[in-house]
């Protein structure tokens, strides 16, 4: 039989395109994705009932964030999110030479995420702040810490993908389970989205 | 500079960093000054981060070349995660 080689069709992807439109990445991913997703939506819910019975404290909770921060960490998730955006492009055209490039660009984002998150639970721990201050930063350590390891697992990906990408572009799986890969990051990404809205920015 | 402005991820982006900067300029305490009342930041914040997560969807996650179906499920989702919210916030469950 035959290997499977690839040549790029007349879109300059080496992923055939179906005519109906392709699911990004795996099908199966994006069960994953929306249970994932799904399950944050609740405890956002979550947060905002608790927030409905005592205003006044998540208020006053909320004033010991600092602002700046969540907005950089924001800013960095979503240049990081345009990077692997590229890198899959590059990746689905065959481009062994950008894609791992670009995709340490967008690890290299992720890492100043992780660290400034860090920074800020040392700030928060360092004035007495803990999980049990206020109902607000069990909800802030909580949804925090869960996201980060999210992002951990995301990083990884993003360190094995641009590895991957440097070698392995030989078949259509192979595109297919980078598009995976990239699809876990911006999820990353905009669930970061959600929560710093709820937890820095709504009143 | 020019290609930048044919690059439609590189558009995307700079305009979720613009929208980020508007919502963060617009959201807490000092946004409740500028904007009226609470529950107007809260539903502009809110709508704001929505409106951003759709287009992380549509662009980076490329769903807008995806089947109908996911174009329709991921609005969806969007859509009824946003509303529940501010349902919740305005204390419909309360």
């Amino acid at each position: 039989m035959e290997p499977a080689t690839l040549s790029p069709d007349n879109t300059g992807s080496l992923r055939p395109e179906p005519p109906g439109g392709h699911i990004p990445g795996e099908a199966g991913v994006w069960i994953l994705l929306f249970g994932e997703m799904t399950f944050f939506a609740l405890l956002f819910g979550s947060f905002l009932l608790y927030r409905t019975s005592d205003i006044a404290g998540f208020t006053a909770s909320q004033a010991h964030l600092s602002k700046a921060v969540g907005l950089t960490n924001t800013l960095l998730l979503l240049t990081s999110s345009l990077f692997v955006a590229k890198a899959v492009g590059a990746a689905s055209r065959g481009d062994t030479g950008s894609a791992p490039r670009l995709f340490r660009f967008g690890l290299a984002c992720a890492i100043g995420f992780i660290a400034l998150k860090g920074f800020e639970y040392y700030e928060l721990l360092e004035r007495g702040i803990v999980v049990n201050s206020h109902v607000f930063f069990s909800f802030y350590f909580g949804l925090t810490v869960l996201h980060l390891g999210h992002v951990v697992i995301g990083s990884v990906l993003l360190g094995a993908m641009s590895v991957a990408t440097g070698k392995l572009l030989t078949k259509p799986s192979h595109i297919a389970l980078i598009e995976s890969g990239g699809c876990f990051w911006h999820m990353v990404d905009l669930l970061w989205i959600i929560i710093f809205a709820l937890l820095y920015l709504v009143e | 500079m020019a290609s930048l402005l044919r690059d439609r991820l590189f558009l995307v982006w700079a305009l979720l960093v613009a929208v980020t900067l508007l919502s963060s300029q617009i959201g807490g305490t000092s946004g409740v000054a500028w904007i009226g009342s609470p529950a107007a930041v809260t539903v502009a914040v809110l709508s704001i981060a929505f409106a951003k997560v759709w287009m992380v969807m549509f662009t980076y996650m490329d769903v807008r070349g995806a089947p109908l179906v996911l174009r329709v499920l991921v609005t969806a989702w969007i859509a009824l995660v946003l509303c529940g919210l501010l349902a919740v916030y305005f204390g419909a469950l309360g």
